[in-house]
């Protein structure tokens, strides 16, 4: 097995006025963008930095203490969704980003414009909340999902071309790395292949463990599938619900063998507290970098290999993080997380008697060569 | 006459009528047609109290606040009252609006469940170091058992039941609330096979014999309730196919939702049908500190679908215009959207819907902040709702007073008034 990645080190983190659902790069690397808990994708340049020269050469200074050899320069916000924008995804060879709203809207934007509008977009692509958009990665089809039970294919046009009725709210969906093949899962845990040429199920995994009827309430676990080993294998992550209400349960990963169906590992992120797998980036040596977001307060950053027992790494110091963007270089991530304390009952007491949001931050880390 | 009442309330009032006559309406039943003595059992006030525990979210239901900063993912819907939206996760009550009376404006005191929760249902009134009796308390004593007999104030809930004294506060055990936990019969409630009717009625005179004999150097406020116990026992075996849910029709089991919340409020409307005064149905689990929205979108439309079809049912057979709903938590939820996207304990701004009699239908009374922040104008605390409901009932409750064993009370916190706009 290969070596490790290295421990990775915080560069910065990015403040926002708002709370975030999901970060993403763009392919080219120079842009990210976030869709936010409000009709907004947030747009950033990604720019390298250099550090300020020393006024004295014999004598390097330190860099100043906020400084980043990146940073993230804030754009013009996509507008025209309403609701949230919990999903998106870049065109992985042109200048296109692809975002879908809570209310049911899917826009395709220039993602590099000074002032964008939409290129294309669909009010109604769903009845109500879109939970995730998937592009192939021969950027020819589009993948959604929905409250509404609905996966939708579209070319990246923005025409429908097959759909499937599932038997409940689909959370998660994903391209096979190859062929005309999704993956999804609905709110019960049922996960299916899906063959959208065909239009024929192609096979079923078993990940009832995310799903769990507490009291009067339907608890979905899953939060995301991601195929892995070049498709060989498919991963769920999300929480194995011990309860609603406050909604406590273990972040859970799921393996398969996609040709088997057969479940090869699973792993179990800490304690009930500690919640969901939110987001999965696959990093190009095959590790996995995982957000997890629990209780207010409770979030990590794990790099798992698979193959084995636990993560080799966890950061735990940010908040509830919501997602997780690997840069196209391999050598650097971006974390979606949330403000400490965001959480009270009753009015919290500000000096000002105003009643301040929660706000995301973007935190950008290195993995050192 | 009514023990708890001034004189001057008893001026000739129906409520005076029917209260004081609640214990040989029965009989009196006797003397008339059975048409005239379901016609006057049909006029009798009784209430459906829903109570969802934990604390619904007011911006995903009857309060929504689309495209703000605290508004959520969910749409507004159009309702049947032009100009009124509701959430999107309630599109059958949306049907129904017009039949509801909705206060948005509603502002507590209390942010914490463990006293929140009986703070709210016991009206929350000026502390003078006594327990005030829940709301079904309250009305079990006021207006008693309708002529059916069977127990004035009963509840409905998930898990566990029995006889819940604590509900009646200084009133005495008498008044709590026969809890069916699961929405089943009491376990015994049949008399065994292997007794005879004649050996049951003469082992409850030897009861009551009993009885006399313990009760005698006791405080009659204990006594009563255990005999109380009995007697309501005795109707309910006589009306146990009310719990037989294999009897609903599944239409009606379709309508409402094989859930437990539908289960239980289509139970509650056979037990309203079959004279029960006071029917609380209680759900569990609204407590939503983690994925509030997941959860909303779980749980509200199963409350949407039930609800929707008590009141349309209530209404189809004219019974709602002499039923008072009521659905409401202990306090809403938080505007501001924590890490775990939840939603906290939120006295400060939320809503209570409401329908029947005496009550204005398709109105909203109150409004919120573009936010939700705040309550716009002053807002309305339990106090106000409590004086809103006796009202709606009948029951005047600024002169009304309790007697607590010589302690006058009022019946509801003295310093605020019925909310006028709710009061047809």
């Amino acid at each position: 097995m290969k070596d490790a990645l290295p421990v990775p080190r915080e560069l910065k983190a990015f403040a926002n006025d708002r709370q975030l659902c999901v970060v993403r790069f763009s392919p080219c690397g120079l842009y990210a963008a976030a869709g936010a808990m409000e009709g907004t994708v947030r747009r950033w340049k990604v720019e390298a930095r250099t550090p300020p020269a020393p006024v004295d050469p014999k004598k390097p200074d330190k860099p100043p203490k906020d400084f980043s050899p990146v940073e993230l320069v804030p754009l013009p916000h996509l507008r025209g969704f309403n609701g949230w924008v919990q999903t998106l995804a870049f065109h992985p060879k042109d200048k296109r980003i692809f975002c879908a709203d809570t209310w049911g809207r899917l826009s395709a934007f220039n993602y590099e414009a000074a002032e964008p509008k939409p290129l294309w977009e669909n009010a109604a692509a769903h009845e109500g909340w879109i939970r995730r958009l998937a592009i192939s990665p021969d950027g020819a089809h589009l993948a959604t999902c929905g409250r509404d039970q609905w996966v939708r294919i579209w070319t990246t046009e923005g025409k429908l071309l097959a759909e499937h009725r599932a038997e409940d709210d689909v959370f998660a969906v994903t391209f096979a790395p190859a062929g005309p093949i999704v993956a999804f899962g609905d709110a019960r845990g049922r996960v299916q292949t899906w063959d959208f040429k065909t239009k024929q199920k192609v096979r079923e995994f078993d990940a009832s463990a995310f799903y769990k009827l507490s009291r009067l309430q339907d608890v979905t676990g899953l939060r995301t599938l991601t195929f892995a080993e070049g498709g060989r294998s498919l991963l769920a992550g999300g929480c194995e619900p011990a309860g609603g209400g406050f909604l406590e349960g273990a972040p859970l990963l799921m393996q398969w063998d996609t040709t088997t169906g057969k479940k090869e590992a699973e792993w179990r992120f800490g304690a009930a507290k500690d919640g969901f797998v939110m987001d999965v980036a696959t990093h190009p040596d095959g590790t996995l970098i995982l957000a997890t977001s629990g209780q207010p307060g409770s979030g990590k950053i794990l790099f798992l290999r698979l193959g084995e027992k636990e993560p080799y790494f966890a950061h735990t110091t940010m908040a509830n993080c919501h997602s997780v963007a690997l840069h196209p270089d391999g050598r650097r991530f971006a974390v979606v997380s949330m403000n400490r304390a965001s959480a009270g009952n009753g009015r919290p007491k500000t000096a000002d008697g105003s009643y301040p949001g929660n706000q995301s931050p973007v935190h950008l880390f290195e993995i050192p060569s | 006459m009514n023990p708890l009442c001034k004189p001057w309330e008893h001026a000739a009032s129906r409520r005076q009528f029917l209260g004081a006559s609640a214990g040989t309406l029965g009989g009196l039943g006797g003397l008339l047609s059975a048409p005239a003595a379901e016609a006057l059992r049909a006029r009798e006030k009784q209430v459906l109290f829903v109570w969802l525990d934990g604390g619904m979210s007011q911006l995903e239901s009857w309060d929504p606040k689309p495209n703000t900063e605290f508004g959520g993912p969910f749409r507004a819907i159009r309702t049947s009252v032009p100009g009124t939206h509701f959430s999107e996760l309630l599109p059958q009550c949306a049907k129904q609006a017009h039949r509801l009376c909705v206060v948005r404006n509603v502002s507590t005191q209390d942010n914490a469940h463990s006293s929140g929760v009986a703070r709210i249902q016991r009206g929350d009134p000026k502390n003078r170091g006594v327990a005030y009796p829940f709301f079904g308390s309250a009305i079990a004593k006021l207006m008693g058992p309708t002529a059916s007999k069977l127990p004035p104030y009963v509840w409905v809930k998930p898990g566990s039941g029995g006889f819940k004294t604590e509900d009646a506060g200084f009133l005495g055990p008498r008044y709590g609330s026969l809890a069916f936990g699961d929405g089943k019969a009491p376990e015994d409630l049949l008399r065994h096979a292997s007794i005879t009717a004649a050996e049951d009625v003469e082992r409850n005179e030897l009861r009551e014999l009993f009885n006399r004999r313990y009760a005698a150097p006791r405080r009659p406020a204990h006594t009563e309730a255990s005999s109380f116990v009995f007697d309501t026992a005795l109707e309910l075996m006589k009306r146990q196919d009310m719990f037989d849910t294999s009897k609903f029709p599944a239409k009606d089991l379709d309508r409402y939702g094989r859930t437990e919340l539908g289960q239980h409020l289509l139970l509650a409307r056979t037990m309203l049908e079959a004279g029960v005064r006071f029917v609380k149905v209680g759900s569990y689990g609204w407590d939503t500190h983690g994925d509030n929205f997941n959860a909303h979108a779980s749980l509200v439309p199963k409350f949407d679908r039930a609800f929707a079809a008590v009141i349309e049912d209530l209404a189809a057979s004219g019974r709602l215009a002499n039923t008072l709903v009521i659905v409401m938590s202990e306090f809403g939820r938080t505007p501001r959207i924590n890490g775990h996207a939840g939603r906290d304990h939120w006295p400060e701004a939320w809503s209570v819907a409401m329908a029947g009699c005496g009550l204005n239908a398709g109105v909203v009374v109150g409004s919120t902040t573009e936010k939700g922040t705040e309550v716009k104008d002053k807002g309305h605390d339990i106090g106000a709702l409590f004086h809103t409901w006796f009202r709606a009932l009948g029951i005047d409750s600024s002169k009304t007073e309790y007697d607590n064993n010589g302690q006058p009370l009022p019946l509801a916190h003295e310093d605020m008034v019925a909310i006028k706009e709710a009061l047809a």
